[in-house]
């Protein structure tokens, strides 16, 4: 009896044991899932699903890992001397189809299916038998057919911001054919694509015309428009095998899946394109674009008409001056704001009244829709997520809030007013540009580029919050390093200095729904100190300090964290921590 | 007639002939003169777990002190729910790993269409004109009805009083609330995580806080349809209102909805027992009579055809029978005429 107890003790420790063991075990196994790398999350998964098209499949999607596919041909060159052709097809100029051992010709669902077993598992036959290690080889379906693969994609789409935009131009530097290395355009004389060799053939980005599936077109020659898939694996991923086969360690760039797709890689080229580029290198992507522009409505050739067949009246808003260049700096590609084509906005899709072109979002939406991205207003919000930025805005409203906020972007100056009037007469082609560049820069050279400011004496150093004292000791707020310590947030922001355009605009973040004034008025003028039983949208003094200030710092993201550089600093109080604010009275 | 209205309508015979004792469960009648009632909007995303509205109730309700302290955060790591010594108490979801906290805090409802009141027989619980569902523990006889019927599992007992054991749940501060005051809970919020006022204006306050803040809330107010609706409302921010371990699944019928018909229908059904034994026997001797009939009729008809199937049977043999004798006369006829012309010549002899 003993015995068995004592044998029970030891079982139940062992188990312990390897209960604990399990704990300490799986957060090992979630790291390391987390890296790319292991073999459970990966960038090279495809689903084999090409089935779907000819009805719904009898069998799971086969799970096919294509880097794990070339690495093995990589090991057996003796056995796979043709490399990629060993499992894709090229047509008669060399070029490579990118389905699996088929050209793009149509092909008849039983035939495709032929064509993956009969490849897939007579290679995987034709490695057992030389002795090498291989896939599947039986006939039991879910040897490949497995509805629970274990591994899980990690891919990431791929984005050519403009540091890797300017090192393969820079491979270009001294080509004939500069841009025409990739950048090509639709010749519809020759029926065919020609390169794109100058910075103003290019039409833009590869986006605007291969889109998410192949598109035909009926009546162009040819006909078929690549997806974006099919044109980007067809062209970058050939090239980069082609240079490297130029010579020894040519510098290339990747040709496996994760080498694009996969995150820790695209960190990996990131950090070289920081290292490689230099810094003052002039990173614009040129397509003829200009410094300076004025966003306005194209110039109708006929005045509207409304329905009872009256001329609609004119638009009645100032154009918008623009600083494209420093905007340009702002992004990474030409996509996030020109979406469809490098072209004006107004002229043919988003026309003032709408169009069918630009599904009809009218051009007045497409600049201040907020939720998106591409607009103006819609990039504008989510640079306000920005958390030295988030503190304020993430309580205010979003976009253009009030009509008095117009004027931030519709800028008017009394002196180019005549001037600014007489340009919306006349149409935006090359002659106007340049007159709309300069009154552009004119009228933003009124504007701010940092935030700035009362001086900094005569910000209050500290605030001391007393009246509603009750179980606590007043609050000392430290008000001239809260206002000094937001102000250093935005000191390199040109956008906080254009839109916060009076010294006490910063002020308001706090401040608000009230006049901007050195001498804003009490907090308690609009909130009352005790709570009323009648409902009432605008809290009372007590909720609206506690709202303001952790609101404020839970957006920051400095609730309970040291933010201050000096030592000994306190942490921010968390929203819990009441005696970090205000002492406890002594009862 | 529906079996339910049916029911109901032997309930309400009943109750007029039973002697005074109304045991009348609440219905959707009870709530329609409230449209003024009061309420509180908890907005999830204000809330800050500091406990301050469980320390203000204790106070206000005059309840026991709690083991740990109000001040102690630590509680908090553990899901609670109300109990006889805590109307109200505030839970720590996790709705996103990684993301800050979301708090919840937990107390009646106050339903507008009580399911506790609608199953306590006694009417120990009723809905008041403020909005508060309130208990009276001088009719309560201890059932604990209540504590299964309600939908949010909220009323709890004193199980450790011998003597006077009650249902103990939150009022709404109702005495509070007659005398002006806010409810102790709401009084004490720091961040107006609760609101106080008239139900309707709150609903539009939480609608404006939803529409003004795009994708920072669940597009849904709690409580606005939930059981038929309730005076407490509950905002709260995304991904949804189950992962701050709310019931989304509850329906907008309120529960004397579903069941008052019968409930109504127990005191009824015994107090017109003889006359619910009579009717039934009226019925079956009518249903007896109506079968006597009818089982007559049948016969009847049955005999009808019958004699009539018959008639015609009769009649097909007698036109047969005719046919027959008429044929045999025919031909009797013709063997005497024959007979008779052949007579002159053998006659002759004979």
């Amino acid at each position: 009896m003993k015995n068995g107890k004592r044998r029970i003790k030891a079982l139940l420790a062992v188990l312990a044991i390897c209960g604990m063991g399990g704990l300490t075990a799986l957060p090992d196994g979630l790291v390391q899932a987390d890296q790319q790398g292991s073999d459970k999350l990966r960038a090279d998964i495809i689903s084999i699903d090409a089935m779907q098209a000819y009805g719904t499949l009898s069998q799971p999607k086969v799970v096919f890992l294509h880097d794990k596919h070339t690495t093995a041909l990589g090991k057996q060159k003796d056995l796979y001397k043709k490399e990629c052709g060993t499992c894709h097809q090229s047509n008669k100029d060399g070029a490579m189809y990118l389905g699996f051992m088929r050209d793009d010709a149509p092909i008849s669902g039983d035939k495709l299916r032929d064509v993956f077993h009969a490849n897939c598992i007579g290679c995987h036959r034709d490695m057992t038998a030389a002795g090498q290690k291989t896939g599947p080889t039986d006939v039991q379906c879910k040897g490949c057919h497995n509805a629970t693969p274990e591994e899980s994609s990690n891919w990431q789409p791929l984005v050519v911001d403009k540091r890797l935009h300017y090192r393969h131009a820079a491979t270009q530097e001294k080509a004939d054919n500069k841009c025409g290395a990739c950048h090509h355009v639709y010749d519809e004389a020759a029926g065919k694509t020609a390169a794109a060799a100058k910075p103003e053939q290019v039409p833009g980005s590869c986006t605007y015309c291969h889109g998410e599936t192949t598109t035909v077109v009926s009546g162009r020659k040819p006909e078929k428009i690549r997806s974006l898939r099919l044109a980007t694996h067809g062209e970058c991923v050939t090239c980069h095998k082609a240079t490297a086969a130029t010579g020894k360690d040519v510098p290339t760039g990747p040709i496996t899946c994760a080498g694009c797709h996969g995150p820790l890689d695209q960190k990996a080229i990131a950090d070289t394109s920081m290292k490689k580029v230099a810094k003052d290198a002039d990173l614009r992507i040129k397509r003829g674009q200009p410094d300076f522009a004025m966003v306005r409505p194209a110039l109708a050739e006929k005045p509207a008409l409304d329905a009872a067949g009256k001329p609609i009246k004119p638009y009645g808003m100032p154009p918008v001056p623009f600083d494209h260049k420093t905007h340009e700096a702002q992004n990474e590609t030409c996509v996030s704001c020109h979406h469809a084509a490098l072209t004006s906005c107004s002229e043919k899709c988003h026309t003032v009244a709408g169009a069918k072109e630009g599904g009809f979002v009218t051009l007045e939406t497409a600049m201040h829709k907020v939720n998106a991205g591409q607009s103006c207003a819609g990039c504008h919000v989510t640079a306000q997520k920005r958390p030295e930025c988030a503190g304020c805005h993430t309580s205010m409203k979003k976009g253009v809030g009030d009509v008095a906020t117009c004027g931030s972007c519709h800028v008017k100056s009394d002196s180019l007013d005549a001037a600014t009037a007489e340009l919306m007469t006349k149409p935006a082609d090359k002659s106007t540009a340049t007159i709309a560049a300069g009154l552009a820069e004119k009228l933003l050279a009124t504007k701010r580029t940092t935030t700035s400011t009362f001086p900094t004496d005569d910000i209050p150093d500290t605030v001391t919050i007393g009246s509603l004292s009750k179980d606590y000791e007043p609050s000392v707020l430290p008000h001239r390093k809260i206002v000094l310590s937001m102000l250093a947030g935005m000191k390199d922001s040109k956008l906080a200095g254009a839109f916060h355009a009076t010294d006490a605009a910063v002020c308001q973040g706090c401040h608000h729904n009230s006049p901007a004034t050195k001498t804003p008025p009490r907090c308690g003028n609009c909130h009352p100190a005790v709570e009323s039983p009648v409902a009432s949208p605008r809290p009372a003094l007590k909720a609206a300090y506690h709202n303001q200030c952790m609101g404020c710092h839970v957006a920051m993201g400095i609730d309970g964290k040291v933010v201050d550089k000096v030592s000994g600093a306190k942490p921010v109080p968390a929203a819990t921590d009441c005696t970090g604010c205000h002492k406890e009275k002594k009862k | 007639m529906k079996r339910r209205h049916f029911l109901g309508l032997l309930g309400a015979a009943g109750v007029t002939l039973s002697t005074g004792v109304s045991a009348k469960a609440a219905s959707s009648a009870d709530v329609k003169g409230l449209p003024n009632s009061f309420g509180v909007l908890f907005d999830a995303s204000r809330c800050i777990g500091c406990r301050k509205c469980e320390a203000a109730c204790n106070v206000v309700n005059e309840l026991p002190q709690p083991a740990k302290p109000f001040d102690d955060l630590t509680v908090l790591d553990t899901v609670r729910r109300t109990d006889a010594k805590s109307y109200t108490i505030v839970n720590k979801y996790t709705p996103e790993a990684g993301k800050p906290p979301v708090f919840r805090k937990i107390q009646c409802n106050h339903c507008m269409e009580p399911a506790c009141a609608s199953a306590c027989f006694v009417s120990a619980f009723k809905k008041s004109e403020t909005g508060a569902v309130v208990y009276d523990a001088s009719v309560c006889v201890g059932c604990r009805y209540c504590m299964v019927a309600c939908p949010f599992g909220i009323p709890t007992y004193e199980y450790n009083k011998v003597l006077t054991p009650r249902v103990m749940k939150c009022t709404m501060c109702q005495p509070r609330i007659l005398e002006g005051k806010l409810p102790g809970c709401v009084e004490a919020c720091p961040k107006e995580a609760l609101v106080f006022g008239k139900r309707r204006e709150l609903l539009n306050i939480a609608w404006d806080r939803i529409g003004a803040n795009a994708g920072r809330y669940v597009e849904h107010v709690y409580g606005e349809r939930e059981m038929g609706g309730t005076n407490w409302l509950t905002i709260a921010p995304k991904p949804s209102f189950a992962a701050i371990g709310m019931d989304e699944n509850l329906g907008t019928t309120s529960a004397p909805e579903l069941t008052s018909g019968a409930l109504a229908a127990v005191p009824a059904v015994a107090g017109i027992w003889p006359v619910l034994l009579t009717g039934l026997y009226a019925i079956s001797k009518r249903k007896e009579k109506i079968a006597e009939a009818e089982k007559q009729e049948a016969v009847e008809q049955a005999i009808a055809k019958t004699s009539a199937e018959a008639a015609e049977k009769l009649a097909a043999e007698l036109a047969k029978a005719e046919a027959a004798s008429k044929r045999h006369t025919e031909a009797e006829v013709k063997k005497a005429l024959e007979a008779a012309a052949k007579a002159p010549e053998g006659g002759e002899d004979a």
